[in-house]
């Protein structure tokens, strides 16, 4: 069989090859393994550059602007203490506000226990009922007199110097929100977080570095984003989501800010344990991506407005074609696959399958080649052989949510926000 | 001497073998010193005993147990050394009246913290010292009654309030909030106040309506220091000694009574021996 496999693909004519692996090319390795591989060669050249005449100027004046760390959490007494712990003291003169949105547990009464165990300055602000995210942070927002402001979900732990290192960037005047790297905390806990893992290595510690270096970032995740207080306030704080926080960076934008990405600035957060799970968070997730770059922020897209920025084109144009088109370029292929079967479909289907291996694998170089600890992330690299049936699974979930959004506005049923406030806001 | 008829209170015949503690005039007991002594006699007024061994240094006076209490323990009494002496055939002997602070605590049952306003501190009738000793000596028992909060300071009762977080003022307002639902803002409601209506200074949307609109949250804020907060802090202030304090920073009193554990001799029972 095996020698049946091989006898076939040598038979095949190039051209063959390039039409069976066409999205793989067109999309995967010109987008993602040929673009990684020019920024990994830029960052190694100018990390060289930087060794040999490094910036004094830079490296002698530490920058440490006054910051107030956010945090909103609706019946989190697992995770608030641990957060809490982990943000307290490592930074100077921090302050801490927490946002009890509604809880019926003991999310406040172990804030509170924290505050005086610690002697930390942290300011509870609770709400009688939940009220959502946005408007948790524009309460906390109201009290947060700091330079910079962070929001930590309370489901994550930030490594050590973590914040010092997310407010870097804003020496830059004119960067508004700084994304922080997010990790998944228990990658080994089963398969789905292990490829979980895997994809926010990928897509975060290193996609982010090449969309923050061309202009191009969409989100900062909530789980771990500084903002600049001025210009949120400037832009009337959050709005009402899911997906709150890509709206306010896409905002942001909009208001002629920059976003970065600081990659040593780590934050772990915990991920879906279960595919239900997963299938409901990333239909949150694919549904507000919708909302808001096909609808309320899709003028980013128009050169006519004042607002318009080469980057904001090239970041839609980048969410369209390489997140919405390939997508359904996808499916059609495979549909296309499943209708005309021939005597060679699976071994079409297992060539292509190994390919993206091969891909998978080249991004788990990528991955090793800029983290600090390669030990830990050899175990979550080797999850490339399970990536490519992940990226499908969760490519079926995402058209299944996205073409929902678009014919249904699934977006506005969903429970993320409580029922009262979903009714009185606007629908995009 | 002839065998006591009252059956409630069981014969004391002439040499019956007494426990003896020697005390200070303070009721502290020397347990470490006890000794043991024979009956010679015994008035409602007066007890005559001879030791076994001679006491190192005389003490002025002494608990002594004498047997027949229920369950067989002894019976005890508080005693005021009125002499020592030594007899001709060189035995130490005692002569003691029931009288004194040994005699007073021992009569009472129950010794039970009794709270003093103007110390505001709860006080023990006899000094805890002194209890200890007893309660070594297991004439007394400690009962546990309650447990209290105290000033973390001096331990007196302090009184509580709800105060500011930071600097423990009682003096605080409540501050009232909108929450607008459709765009999320939190302000005052003096920063939706305005033509005469209410109007939200994100939006612009004029005249919601509470409930399904908006909903009001409520802090407290500070006068003197300013703080706001969602709730207001337990703060404790202490009347004797003005101290301010974290409502949980309180120590805990433990408030123990005593139970004396053996029964008391009541001399006047066996007033027709003598
Ligand atoms: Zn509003
Ligand atoms: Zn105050
Ligand atoms: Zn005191």
């Amino acid at each position: 069989m095996l020698t049946d496999w091989i006898h076939w693909l040598t038979s095949l004519s190039l051209e063959t090859h390039f039409w069976l692996l066409s999205l793989l090319l067109l999309a995967d390795v010109v987008r993602y393994a040929l673009s990684y591989t020019l920024m990994a060669v830029y960052d190694a050249a100018r990390a060289f550059t930087r060794r040999i005449r490094p910036n004094r100027r830079t490296l002698n004046r530490p920058y440490i602007p006054s910051v107030c760390v956010i945090m909103s959490g609706h019946n989190e007494e697992s995770g608030v203490v641990a957060t809490l712990a982990s943000v307290w003291g490592s930074y100077p003169n921090l302050k801490i506000i927490v946002v009890d949105d509604g809880s019926t547990d003991q999310t406040a009464a172990r804030t509170a226990q924290f505050t005086a165990d610690r002697n930390a300055d942290v300011r509870l602000l609770r709400k009688p009922a939940r009220g959502g995210k946005a408007s948790s942070y524009n309460f906390a927002m109201r009290y947060a007199d700091a330079d910079i402001v962070i929001t930590i979900d309370c489901d994550s732990t930030l490594a050590p110097g973590a914040i010092y290192r997310i407010v870097q960037p804003f020496r830059d005047p004119r960067v508004g929100v700084v994304s922080g790297n997010v990790e998944v905390r228990r990658p080994m806990t089963n398969t789905l977080t292990w490829m979980q893992a895997h994809e926010y290595l990928l897509g975060i510690s290193v996609g982010r570095r090449l969309s923050s270096l061309l202009g191009t970032m969409v989100v900062a995740s909530g789980a771990f984003a500084a903002f600049r207080r001025e210009a949120v306030n400037r832009v009337g704080g959050w709005d009402v989501g899911p997906g709150e926080d890509s709206d306010i960076t896409l905002r942001l934008r909009k208001a002629g800010h920059r976003i970065m990405f600081a990659p040593r600035a780590t934050c772990l957060t915990d991920v879906p344990t279960t595919w239900g799970r997963f299938f409901r968070q990333r239909c949150r997730w694919n549904r507000s991506q919708v909302r808001e770059l096909s609808r309320k922020h899709l003028d980013l897209a128009y050169p006519t407005t004042h607002f318009f920025r080469w980057t904001n084109l090239l970041m839609m144009v980048d969410v369209w074609v390489f997140q919405v088109l390939r997508l359904y370029a996808i499916l059609l292929y495979l549909g296309w696959v499943i209708i005309h079967p021939t005597p060679h479909t699976w071994s079409t289907l297992v060539y292509v399958y190994l390919m993206y291996i091969l891909v998978s694998a080249y991004g788990g170089l990528l991955i090793l080649g800029y983290c600090d600890n390669r030990r830990k992330h050899l175990r979550v690299c080797a999850a490339c052989v399970l990536i490519p049936f992940y990226h499908f699974v969760r490519r079926l979930i995402c058209a299944f949510s996205m073409t929902g959004e678009v014919l249904f506005r699934r977006s506005y049923h969903d429970a993320f926000y409580p029922r009262r406030v979903r009714a009185a806001t606007w629908r995009w | 001497m002839s065998a006591d008829t009252n059956t409630a209170v069981p014969a004391l015949s002439r040499g019956a073998v007494a426990d003896i503690w020697p005390a200070q005039a303070d009721g502290q007991l020397r347990v470490n010193r006890r000794t043991e002594g024979r009956l010679c006699s015994m008035s409602a007024t007066e007890i005559d005993l001879a030791l076994h061994t001679p006491p190192s240094r005389a003490f002025p006076s002494a608990l002594i147990g004498l047997p027949g209490g229920a369950d067989g323990r002894s019976r005890c009494a508080g005693i005021e050394i009125t002499d020592h002496y030594t007899t001709d055939d060189g035995r130490a002997r005692i002569t003691g009246r029931f009288a004194g602070r040994i005699h007073d605590v021992v009569s009472s049952q129950w010794l039970l913290p009794d709270f003093d306003p103007t110390t505001m501190a709860y006080r023990l009738p006899v000094d805890p010292a002194v209890m200890r000793t007893w309660q070594a000596a297991k004439i007394y028992e400690p009962v546990l009654l309650d447990r209290v909060a105290g000033c973390p300071r001096c331990g007196c009762v302090p009184t509580f309030r709800s105060g500011c977080g930071r600097c423990r003022s009682g003096r605080t307002d409540p501050i009232k909030l909108i929450h607008h639902y459709a765009c999320a803002h939190v302000g005052s409601v003096k920063e939706y106040e305005a033509e005469g209506s209410l109007i939200c200074p994100k939006c612009r949307t004029r005249d919601p309506m509470v409930g399904t609109d908006y909903e009001y949250l409520t802090t407290h804020r500070c006068r003197d220091c300013g703080w706001e907060e969602s709730q207001l802090a337990s703060v404790g202030h202490c009347l004797a000694c003005d101290e301010r304090f974290a409502g949980n920073a309180a120590q805990q009193i433990v408030l123990v009574g005593y139970r004396r554990c053996v029964d008391r001799l009541d001399p006047l029972a066996h007033v027709t021996e003598s």
